[in-house]
């Protein structure tokens, strides 16, 4: 018995044939069903993609990921990472009480290259960098780092590094690459520099919101520059900065 | 075929939508959000929004395994 009202198919089924759901793999049927046009043509077929998807899953295992908190493989500690948690909204950013406007020069310099300081929360491996774009900007994009801390509380070697798409509004994300290594309650610092002056406008706090970090022998200013268009191996001639800073997060896997 | 009992006629959501395959809309993060946008939420519209839900549901079955379902 077809689905009610449905004609005869003539894709998902035929190109399909012989495979039992518990053998059918993600790529397999993506590959029957990926290029299926959403027209009114092909409704049917649509109800059948996602008919034969849902029986793949209800057979692949229990659907405990459905009922519970997060997912994905990863886990988002906090986004503190250039940003106070105390202040920081329910989904990392805050977004309305901090925006800031584009049209702040510092924020999104493609000469000078900003790092903030941050503990690790986890230890594990540094997942992805996150920040949250309110207007996209065409072109335009920020390259991010990670980077060890000296003895002395300097910022040391660039470990992992990624570069965010800011074509796009919304939470935009990038997985670090690089030694990416994390130890719960190290000092790290999350450096950035952009590469194209085509402003996207990106949740963030103003430089009067920056606060310093504790250290066991003092306070660690909250934000160091360094006129280095690209991400340097590691710094050299770092000083404290007064800067507007963008809201970024890290995430731990 | 429509949906059971639907309205034949073709509306918002695959007027909208006419020439894009299942891989393109799903590497268009912002284009269900387009579709909605503005779909009111009334009993004349009640095919749109079920076209829109069976639309997301097929997208997102061509977009990655569902591996966050599972775990």
């Amino acid at each position: 018995m077809p689905l009610p009202d449905a004609t005869k198919d003539q894709r998902i089924y035929q190109l399909l044939k012989n495979i039992d759901l518990g053998n059918l793999t993600f790529s397999e049927f993506q590959t029957a069903a990926q290029s299926v046009f959403a027209e009114p043509e092909a409704e049917d077929t649509l109800r059948r993609i996602v008919l034969v998807n849902t029986a793949r899953m209800a057979v692949a295992g229990d659907w405990n990921g459905l009922t519970s908190a997060g997912g994905g493989g990863s886990t988002v500690v906090n986004y503190h990472a250039v940003y106070p948690q105390a202040v920081i909204g329910s989904f990392g950013y805050n977004v309305t009480t901090e925006a800031i406007s584009s049209s702040t020069p510092t924020m999104q310099s493609t000469t000078v290259t900003y790092a903030r300081p941050f503990y690790a929360a986890a230890t594990g491996d540094f997942n992805e960098a996150h920040l949250y774009v309110n207007s996209a900007g065409t072109g335009c994009s920020v390259d991010v780092a990670i980077y060890s801390s000296t003895d002395g509380g300097s910022i040391g070697d660039r470990l992992c590094t990624g570069t965010i798409d800011l074509n796009s509004t919304g939470e935009r994300t990038v997985a670090m690459s690089g030694t990416t290594t994390a130890t719960a309650g190290t000092l790290y610092f999350f450096a950035y520099i952009f590469t194209a002056s085509a402003r996207a406008t990106i949740a963030g706090i103003f430089s009067s919101g920056i606060s310093a970090i504790a250290m066991a022998n003092g306070l660690l200013p909250g934000s160091f520059s360094e006129n280095a268009g690209t991400l340097p191996a590691s710094w050299t001639a770092s000083s404290a900065a007064t800067v507007h800073t963008p809201l970024f997060g890290v995430t731990y896997s | 075929m429509p949906l059971p009992g639907a309205d034949r006629r073709e509306g918002r959501v695959y007027a909208l939508s006419k020439g894009q395959s299942l891989a393109d809309i799903a590497g268009n993060e912002t284009w269900m959000a387009t579709l909605g946008d503005p779909i009111a939420v009334q009993n004349l519209n009640e095919d749109e929004l079920r076209r829109l839900v069976l639309l997301k549901l097929a997208v997102e079955s061509v977009r990655g395994d569902w591996v966050g379902l599972l775990s």
